[in-house]
């Protein structure tokens, strides 16, 4: 059985691969974003020294680990596929397959984001290397390779709640931009959230499952953890995916008795 | 052109209207979430936009209202790209690729202008446009903004010329499709770099700021219409992108000549 997924993730792996040209410009255009976050900073940190607790080196360190987490958590295409798969009827192949889809879309999506994650980390471990002044140090390593499996999982969920949701609205596009929206600012991808007024993270984004996608992972590298234990972090993510899964699950469940097959 | 062609281009624009309303009304729900998605990206750059302001009082020399006004001189510019040649970015490719594009090479009216505007996104785009409108009237009055004419006339201009850069490199990275098989992730990879337009070029090092004011003209879309109307009058930001638009349509023409010279029709 796991063969199969190792199998789909192959091939999906060497459908990015197959246009190496693509995968290059795509990945210079997202590194030509992340350096003009650190110009931007670098600008602003010309005139001081520290930003909320943040000094140059922890922004450096925080916009790195924001560009791989991001290219891990790019769930867009998962939740444009299950919408497609919805919206053209192309479900109905799927279903057909000897997989379950969702570990199936799981699985390539892996694959997928494989080739986009290798370059910046293979960069972010030698510029360490080469410039460790440039950095901030990694305080909390294990757990930061646990967490960033949890959020991984978290927004591969959360996502693909979004594509399903294809199955009573048919078009999920807007949805799709609305939440995409949400997890850039809220996850910590812009900028790091510490630095919102504390009003707005203590009575709105505590409560939101956003920055276990992407800050939290972050600040447990960086060992920025305020009032709040690793422990109490990772319960609070697994407590996240939990239920994300069970929704998930419900959902699905639900939607597949309303799916109708459309066009095939 | 006489006049009666655009008489004719004009009805053909209406009726592509008519049969966008219709088929929006299919997804009512989609069109409200969209129109939230796009708040929510202004709302999102205004908490960036203060987040930097309330560490710092300028940024290169621009205060936050000066900033302000560049993030929404470059929303105009993606609303002029998104209202008239949405399907650059979302049909022009695929039209190319599944040899979609003969049908409209046998149609009475010009196939790249057809090509361009297949997709027409006023209907969509309007609620959203009021957020660039608000933000400049907002910053207007709080800039204590007095321009002559001749310094809004010239703002309108480089406006517009930056405005159709930006829909020219996407159309020319969109009819790549002439000869590579998925334009799409770089045209989206391009997007995305459109962020960067509503930075102050003065943060850049000077290599960097080249880059993107000529070979990815980027960095002049947004700043040149803003420098020229809160700064004041520049013969250098007003005559870069006239010269870059000039370059661009020229590009587009050769492009599109040699591309429909390799076209191979539904096999290519």
């Amino acid at each position: 059985m796991i063969m199969r997924y190792w199998h789909l993730a192959k091939v999906a792996f060497q459908e990015v691969t197959v246009y190496p040209a693509r995968v290059i410009g795509i990945l210079g255009v997202r590194m030509m974003t992340w350096l003009s976050f650190l110009v931007l900073w670098r600008v602003i940190y010309s005139e001081r020294e520290l930003v909320g607790t943040y000094t140059l080196a922890d922004m450096v360190t925080y916009y790195s680990l924001a560009l791989i987490i991001t290219e891990l958590t790019r769930v867009w295409t998962v939740t444009r596929q299950f919408a497609d798969f919805v919206h053209k009827g192309t479900l109905s192949m799927w279903l057909l397959k000897p997989v379950r889809i969702s570990p199936a879309l799981f699985t390539t999506f892996l694959a997928e984001r494989a080739c986009y994650t290798i370059f910046p980390t293979l960069l972010f471990v030698g510029a360490i290397f080469f410039k460790p002044a440039l950095f901030q140090m990694p305080h909390h390593l294990f757990y930061f390779f646990v967490s960033l499996i949890l959020s991984v999982l978290l927004a591969h969920l959360m996502c693909s709640l979004v594509g399903i949701a294809a199955f009573w609205l048919t078009q999920t596009n807007g949805l799709r931009n609305v939440f995409a929206r949400l997890m850039e600012v809220l996850g910590g991808m812009i900028f790091p959230i510490e630095l919102l007024p504390e009003g707005i993270r203590k009575n709105l984004l505590d409560f939101l499952p956003f920055q276990f996608t992407q800050f939290i992972p972050i600040s447990i590298y960086m060992g920025k953890l305020g009032d709040r234990s690793i422990s109490e972090l990772l319960m609070l993510q697994l407590l996240w995916v939990g239920v994300f899964a069970v929704f998930y699950w419900l959902v699905w469940e639900k939607g597949i008795k309303k799916y109708e097959a459309v066009g095939h | 052109m006489k006049q009666s062609d655009i008489r004719y281009y004009y009805r053909y624009y209406g009726h592509l209207t008519k049969v966008k309303l219709m088929s929006l009304m299919e997804y009512r729900f989609d069109i409200i979430a969209s129109c939230l998605g796009t708040y929510g990206y202004t709302l999102m750059i205004l908490i960036f936009i203060d987040v930097i302001f309330r560490n710092v009082n300028t940024v290169a020399g621009w205060n936050r209202d000066e900033i302000l006004m560049l993030f929404a001189m470059s929303q105009f510019c993606f609303y002029f790209f998104y209202t008239f040649f949405w399907s650059i970015w979302s049909q022009v490719p695929d039209a190319i690729r599944t040899g979609d594009l003969d049908k409209l090479l046998l149609k009475p009216i010009s196939p790249l202008f057809q090509l361009v505007t297949q997709e027409f996104t006023l209907i969509e785009a309007a609620p959203s446009m009021i957020l660039p409108f608000a933000l400049t009237a907002l910053v207007w009055n709080r800039l204590d903004l007095h321009p002559t004419l001749f310094q809004v006339s010239a703002t309108a201009i480089a406006l517009l010329a930056g405005a159709a850069i930006s829909v020219l490199v996407q159309l020319n990275l969109a009819l790549l499709s002439f000869w590579v098989s998925d334009t799409k992730p770089l045209q989206k990879s391009f997007a995305e770099l459109e962020d960067l337009r509503k930075y102050p070029l003065a943060i850049y090092p000077e290599s960097v700021r080249w880059l993107v004011v000529t070979l990815v003209p980027i960095g002049l879309v947004a700043y040149a219409p803003t420098y020229l109307l809160v700064k004041g009058w520049s013969i250098v930001w007003f005559a870069l992108p006239l010269a870059t638009l000039l370059f661009f349509v020229l590009m587009t023409m050769f492009i599109w000549r040699y591309g429909t010279r390799a076209y191979t029709s539904a096999s290519s």
